[in-house]
């Protein structure tokens, strides 16, 4: 393995976990408000829209520190992966169907003045987030993860306990 | 079977001992969705304490009940009247409430203004109507101002009718008369004359203020805003 792959791993980590855990508690302290900013995309049965806006900034939490000690990468990364597809899928039919809505990313979100919509910034920072997620789940390895991905162990092998 | 094995390096790890990192990452975030339900538990059933700083009370001019009408308190006579239009799971209603709850207030209390509350029912389709029921128990048992100034102070809260009749007791208007309003949903015919008035009236969402008739632009929406409004008008 190059030797900087871990080193570019440690950095996605760090910033995809930041990210999701920032907009998580951002998020988790006004359930009322984060349920508004999923009821305005128009998408979701009322009696989903409470539990995904009170549950969903909980999810984000848990995968952002997961993704910034550096455990079971591999698949917090799947998981903030979907996560990202969602929110871009979200965001896409939002816009298509001509909704002026904030995304709620981080805190606030619900009806914005029809000038006042970001989608293209949404959808495009959600893409760098699914590219980083997309690259630890085929380079989980990293620097300073508090557990190391089996198979992926760049230690385990032949080398065996040599140091590094 | 295994005696082409290579003897094992006892520095490493045996892999076969971990328990995959993908079902921990997966009961973790379980885990976390039950946080989360706890949280939600806690918002309906977290006890109701009335957070109240001894102002006192506006008297209601015009009490719930009158199609198209909305709750007016203060003192009758004032040069000044605000409307206010808003929607208790609002979220902007409620930083607007705490950004000039208190000018408001105090523009009530010294008999320069009087304020109509228009309590709006679409934000959350469950619990909007629910909340803007109980208001108006509460505000024809004289405690409208208070109830608004708790309901926006603890806005996390759910509010379930349970802490709604709580919060009713503990402001003094929880007779009788409160809890039959709240459970049977009586103002809820009104509730919707005040939201045909609202629309005919242009009101698009919440929360909306006018002084005097002149609706106050978004930008206008602070203390400061309000005060100069009310001032131009006052003077």
């Amino acid at each position: 393995m190059k030797p900087w792959i871990p080193w570019v791993s440690l950095v996605a980590r760090l910033v995809l976990g930041g990210v999701m855990l920032v907009a998580g508690a951002l998020k988790v302290t006004d359930p009322e408000t984060a349920a508004q900013a999923v009821r305005a995309y128009e998408l979701l049965p009322s009696a989903l829209v409470e539990p995904v806006g009170w549950g969903l900034p909980f999810l984000e939490i848990a995968i952002g520190l997961l993704l910034i000690i550096g455990f079971g990468v591999r698949a917090s990364a799947v998981a903030a992966g979907v996560f990202m597809i969602v929110f871009i899928a979200a965001v896409s039919s939002a816009w298509a169907r001509g909704l002026s809505i904030d995304c709620g990313c981080f805190g606030g979100g619900g009806q914005v003045a029809p000038g006042q919509t970001k989608y293209l910034q949404e959808i495009l920072r959600d893409l760098g987030l699914l590219v980083l997620a997309g690259w630890l789940w085929l380079k989980p390895a990293s620097k300073f993860a508090v557990v190391s991905e089996p198979n992926t162990e760049p230690n385990t092998g032949p080398q065996g306990a040599t140091a590094s | 079977m295994s005696k082409t094995k290579p003897p094992a390096n006892p520095l490493v790890q045996q892999p076969k001992r971990r328990i995959s990192p993908g079902i921990i990452v997966v009961i973790v975030l379980v885990l976390a969705l039950g946080a989360g339900v706890g949280v939600q538990y806690y918002r309906g059933h977290s006890k109701v304490e009335v957070s109240s700083n001894g102002r006192p009370e506006p008297a209601v001019v015009t009490g719930p009940g009158t199609s198209g009408k909305g709750v007016t308190v203060g003192q009758s006579g004032a040069k000044v009247n605000i409307d206010l239009y808003l929607d208790f799971r609002c979220p902007h209603c409620a930083e607007f409430e705490e950004a000039s709850g208190a000018t408001v207030d105090k523009l009530v209390q010294d008999g320069t203004a009087t304020l109509t509350y228009w309590p709006l029912q679409f934000v959350n389709p469950d619990a909007s109507p629910r909340l803007a029921n109980a208001f108006a128990a509460a505000a024809a048992n004289g405690k409208a101002l208070s109830f608004v100034d708790e309901l926006y102070g603890d806005f996390s809260k759910s509010w379930t009718t349970d802490q709604l009749l709580e919060l009713g007791k503990q402001l003094g208007a929880g007779g009788a008369t409160f809890q039959q309003a709240v459970q049977d949903n009586t103002y809820a015919s009104w509730l919707e004359s005040v939201g045909k008035a609202a629309d005919d009236r242009g009101v698009t969402g919440t929360p909306t203020v006018f002084v005097n008739g002149k609706q106050l632009e978004a930008d206008q929406l602070t203390a400061e805003g309000l005060q100069k409004a009310v001032d131009a008008v006052a003077s």
